[in-house]
Order: C-alpha cells, then structure tokens, then sequence
C-alpha cells in the first residue's frame, strides 16, 4: 500500500511512546468530573469516564498518533447502574447477614470470568489507533477454566501454581486481543513468571531477616534502661511491614509489566517495557505521600506523571509497514462487564 | 460563501493508512480533498467530537472515515453553532477556564464538607428509623458471639456480687424507662481489660476488670447510663450505616480517579470514622448525665470512673483502639465535670 511520503513512518526504528497531557489542564478535568459526580450523585460517572480516559488516550502518542478512546457515555451509564446496584446490595447484606454476603460474593466468583471477558472486549472496542479498533475474541470457556477452574487448585499445591495461573491469564488476554484483524501474540513462558514470584518471595525473606535482626538491636536497647513509649514501639513495628509492602508491590509492578510489554508480538512488531524498580518505588512513595497531604488534591498530579514515566519507558519496534493494518467488522458492546469489573476492583488491564 | 482551511490527516477506518488531506468547512457542508480523496459532506452525516483539553479536533463520518486536526479548538470555533455539542463545549469551558475551576474547586470542597457534617449523619438516622428492632436483634447476637469467640471468657466475679449488681442495673433501668429490653452480660476479657460495650438491640457488656476498677456502684451506674444511650440512639446501626454510605459515595467520586490507591482512599473513612465516634460518645455521655440526674445521682460519677480508666490505660496495658473508641477522654471528663449537677 503506498501511503503519503510526508508522513510516512520510519519502519525497524525503535519507537518510543511518549505522554502530551498536563497536570494543570488535567486539574481542571478531573476537580469538574469531582464537582458534577456528586452533584449528581454519580450520574455524571459516565461522562467523567469518557472525558477522562479520551484525555489520556489522545495524549498517548505513538509515531505522531494518538490513541483514541470511543465509548459511549450512555452505554457507560447504564452498566455503572448494575454495578452500583449490586456493589450497595452486596455492602449492605454483608453487614447485615453475614453468611449472606459470603453467598454474594461466591456467586460474584463465579461471574469473574465472564466480567473479564466483557470488560476487555469493551475496552478493546473502544480503544482505536489511526482509526482501527482493537478486538478481544470472547472465549468464556477459557476464563472460566483461568479464572476459577485452576484458582481452585491453590489450595491444594501450597500456591505453587500462582505464578502459572498468573502466565495463563496473562496470556489468554493477551493472545485473544487483536488491532484490527491482526491478532496479538504472546512469547513468555511460565518460567519467567516463576523467576519473578520466587525474587518477590526472596525480598521478603531477606527483607524480615533484617528486620529480625534490627528489631534484636533495638529491643536490646530499649532493655538496657531507656524508657520508650510502648505506642511508639508498635508503630515502630509496623513500619517495616509497610515498607517491605511497598517495596514488593513496586517490584512486583516493574517486574510483571516489564515482562508482559516485552513479550507481546503484533505480527512482526514487538513492544519494550523498561521500566525501573527504584524510580517505580519513588513514583508510588511520592505519589502517596502527596496524595495524602493535599487530601486528594495531587491526585491529577499524581495520575500524570506516572503515565508520563510509563509510556517513556515503552517503546514500540516496528517490523515492517505500520499503514498496512486492516479494521475488524465488529458488534456493539454493552458497558456492564466493564462497570462492575472497575467497581468490584477486578484487574483486567494488561 | 466563506471557507476556513485545515490541514488534516484523514483515515478512513479500513485500514491503518494515514493521509494528509485539506479540510475546507463552510456553514452548511464541510469538503475534504487530497491524496486521491475527495468527498463533500453536510453536518447531519457527521459529528465533531467533543474538545477535551487541548487535544486534536476530530470529525468522524458516517461510513467510519475521520479527519484528525491538530488545532481542536480553532476548528471547534469555525463549526456552526448549531452542530457543536453544545453541553459538553460548556463543560470544556468550565474546565478549561482558571476562575471556573477554582470555582469548582471551592464548590467540591464545600459540597464535601457539608456531606460528611451534615448530609451523612442525617442519611443515616433516618434509614435508622427505617430499620426495624428486630434486624437489629439478629446483628446485636452475632456481634456477641463474634466477641465470645475472640476476646471474652466467662465472668471470674463472685456470685453474690453479680447478682447485687443486676438487681442495682434492674433498678437502674427500670426507672430510667427506655424503649429496650436490656440485657447485662458479664464477661472476663484478659485483652480488653476494663471496658464496657453496648450492642445493638439492648446487649451490655460489663468486663471484670470494669467492675473491679470502679469504687462506687454509682460509676458501675453511670456507666450503664452512658451504654444505655448509645443502645437507646442507635449508635452501632448509625455507625454501620454512616461508614456504608461513605464508602458508596466514596466509590463512585473516586470510580473516575482510578489511580488513587486503596490506602489513600480509606484515610477520609478513617477520619470520618474517627469523627462520628467522637460525636456518638458526646451523645451517650449527655444521655447518661440527663438519666442520673433524672434518679438523683450526679454526672460527676462518669467523669471519675472515666479518669480512673484513663490514668489505668496510661500506667499498663494499650487498649486496642478500634474497640475502646473514646477517644477525647480529657475533654469528656472536663465537660462532664462542668455540668450542672441539680438533685431533684
């Protein structure tokens, strides 16, 4: 296909994503979408989404192009309907009767993987480059072995098998997305899945063995005579577990992302995820620790420069002609998978 | 007829090819020409997106086709009014506009305040109303048993010494007149130490430790008035209630700030929490000082077992906090202790 000279793409270059979105203009969206989500009691949701997610998806920027998000508010609105629906019977039954509640959230297990698959197919959908629509293949019968078939197994290898489950997962989404006609492809194995869980596993063990030892210290310390309150003492206590928390989730975070770009293929092209540990753990420190002084305030702030510093990490290395990717014919999705995943917090981003 | 003209990159969603056209948009059709294309559209087959920010202007076409234009604001302008979406261009000015937002911000943050202050205790005493005594019941049990199971062991009082103090409660009660049927418990609780605790639907707990601590049946009293008014004001269903609805409104302002971590997201709670519980202790401890007075006893009882509890909590053990809940100690003693004390 031959496609204008002027803005033809440079091809087997490596090409890094990079994010045009600004705090301050950002600010300005995000206090709005505040202000009218409660003033109408989270109707407005719906548009603060869209607004929310075009604004981020349009200054994701790749060879010059934007990304695009195209939902429909009102397709939005209503699965936000269900969703609320469900999240305040479920929050209110299970103050009220227990054993109930347990029974709703057996019966929201057994949905998961129909959320899943709905959730991504809706998003795909509405998520377009140069005008092509992404497209998630909708196999039930594999999220349901992925997402409640093998997790039930856990129990019973000692959660051996997490790390396999995880690979699993990550590949069915992966290998059931497409851009347009051409499908995505997915080269890790479950081995570097399991290199990442046991490093994990590893910061911990070293991470408590130091603190052991640390603790030996200090309670010597305090033994010796000096007189410390024992409320300071505990929360003493506490921090380290906070801080080996945070440390896992950083690690954790770089580790699978990296991972999980670095791994896909669209047909001859391949993505590179670089992200660093240590800058990850000063992102989710700061970004914390700002959130919480300003009140939520800093939220915006917060939201753009983390995608900033992701998307400079990615990179994008073409294998060939990017003008060549054909649309996908495509039906209408309704929102409602998406709106309960986002509200019963079930991750299907990938 | 005028025409305004834009470079653009046109796609006509069939595949990912890019070329750069010239839109031309006059006010009744709109004409796109170059790299082989060339089409002339009216506004009814097409729609402008919505400006967000800064970002590009796009115009999709009904067969699928879109024309990206870097400059969205300028093109938005140059589009007959009649076809902007006129409700989300005034929201993109709201929101792109300085005083506006601070504006906006003012008006979040006031929105918020008067919610927490006003809007949620309100919400939740009148769904309180709603609830009928006997749900009440079932909740008041298994927080019982869930507190049998953890924390308590049977009473190591004497006998004697139970039964004195029922019938001094019973008394108590009776006179008092409520609209509960009150049932005292005794219990022993190693990790507790001295405390009581009212649950719902009329249960009271007295710890060992409680009763030991006290130095006059008449604290052991006011200590009951005080539990009796949390029972009487529905405070644990109020509690549940309140912290339900802050969490459902908290889910759907923050289902659009995704990011927020969940640890940031539950320290409005934790305050919200911290200040209702503030606010229910006031309303028991006032209770219990109109109930004493009522049988001639005064307030001052509560005041002096209160600062028995405080100083003990200081010298030993730590209370778990989520449990003792009282936690401005000081300033109730204080208040109590300017209470006027009128015997009948």
């Amino acid at each position: 296909m031959e496609s204008d000279p002027a803005i033809h793409s440079a091809t087997n270059k490596e090409m890094p994503f990079s994010f045009t979105g600004q705090t301050g203009e950002y600010f300005g969206i995000w206090i709005v979408n505040v202000l009218l989500i409660i003033v109408t009691l989270g109707i407005y949701t719906a548009w603060a989404k869209v607004r929310t997610k075009r604004y981020f998806y349009g200054h994701t920027i790749l060879d010059d192009s934007p990304f695009d998000y195209l939902a429909n508010p009102i397709s939005l609105l209503i699965g936000w309907l269900i969703g609320m629906a469900i999240f305040i019977t479920y929050s209110i039954t299970i103050r009220f009767f227990p054993l109930f509640g347990a029974l709703f959230a057996l019966l929201i297990f057994l949905f998961i993987p129909w959320f899943v698959v709905r959730a991504m197919a809706f998003r795909l959908r509405n998520t377009a480059y140069h005008n092509i629509r992404f497209v998630f293949n909708k196999n039930f019968t594999e999220a349901a072995l992925l997402y409640i078939g093998l997790p039930l197994l856990t129990p019973f290898t000692l959660g051996l098998i997490i790390p396999y489950i995880i690979y699993r997962q990550k590949q069915f989404l992966v290998k059931n997305s497409h851009y347009g006609q051409t499908p995505f492809d997915f080269t890790a194995g479950a081995g570097a899945f399991y290199k990442i869980a046991f490093i994990a596993l590893g910061i911990i063990v070293a991470a408590m063995i130091a603190f052991a030892v640390l603790a030996g210290i200090i309670g010597g310390i305090a033994a010796a005579g000096t007189k410390l309150d024992p409320a300071i003492i505990q929360a003493a206590g506490m921090l380290p577990v906070f801080l080996i928390y945070f440390f896992m989730f950083a690690y954790w975070q770089t580790a699978i992302t990296n991972l999980l770009w670095s791994s896909i293929q669209l047909d001859q092209h391949q993505f590179r995820s670089s992200l660093k540990v240590s800058y990850m753990l000063w992102l989710y420190f700061s970004n914390t620790l700002a959130m919480l002084c300003s009140l939520g305030l800093l939220i915006p702030w917060a939201r753009v420069r983390t995608t900033r510093y992701r998307l400079s990490k990615l990179s994008f290395i073409p294998g060939g002609d990017l003008n060549a990717f054909l649309a996908a014919k495509q039906q209408e999705e309704n929102a409602i998978g998406e709106e309960i995943g986002d509200i019963m917090d079930i991750d299907i981003g990938f | 007829m005028a025409f305004k003209t834009f470079a653009a990159v046109y796609y006509d969603g069939l595949t990912s090819e890019r070329r750069s056209v010239e839109v031309q948009i006059n006010d009744s059709y709109l004409q796109i020409s170059g790299s082989g294309i060339s089409r002339i559209e009216s506004y009814k087959d097409l729609r402008i997106e919505p400006l967000v920010g800064h970002l590009r202007g796009q115009i999709r076409l009904a067969d699928g086709a879109m024309c990206e234009i870097e400059d969205g604001k300028t093109l938005m302008a140059s589009i007959p009014t009649q076809h902007q979406p006129q409700a989300l261009s005034f929201i993109h000015k709201i929101e792109t506009k300085l005083h506006y937002v601070v504006i906006s911000l003012l008006l979040a943050i006031i929105i918020i305040w008067g919610l927490v202050e006003f809007g949620l205790p309100v919400m939740a005493r009148s769904i309180a109303q709603a609830i009928p005594v006997s749900m009440e019941k079932s909740m008041g049990e298994q927080v019982l048993n869930g507190m049998d199971r953890v924390f308590f062991t049977p009473s190591q009082l004497p006998a004697a010494r139970v039964k004195q103090l029922r019938k001094e409660f019973t008394n108590f009660i009776r006179n008092n007149g409520g609209s509960y049927h009150y049932r005292i418990l005794f219990r022993k609780s190693k990790k507790i130490g001295a405390n009581a605790f009212a649950l719902p639907s009329g249960i009271i707990v007295f710890t060992d430790g409680m009763v030991t601590l006290a130095k006059d049946d008449r604290e052991l009293l006011a200590v009951l008035a005080h539990e009796m008014g949390h029972v009487e004001q529905r405070h644990t269903l109020r509690h549940v209630l309140q912290d339900s609805i802050a969490v459902v409104l908290l889910v759907m302002v923050t289902g659009d700030v995704h990011s927020a971590s969940s640890l940031v997201a539950s320290i409005p709670t934790l305050l919200v929490q911290a200040k209702f519980s503030r606010q229910f202790e006031d309303e028991a401890d006032a209770y219990a000082a109109q109930a004493l007075q009522k049988q001639g006893l005064s307030p001052h009882w509560l005041g002096s077992i209160l600062a028995r509890l405080e100083k003990n909590r200081k010298g030993g053990y730590s209370v778990p906090n989520f449990l003792a809940s009282h936690p401005t100690t000081p300033e109730r003693i204080q208040h109590l202790k300017n209470l006027k004390y009128r015997p009948d």
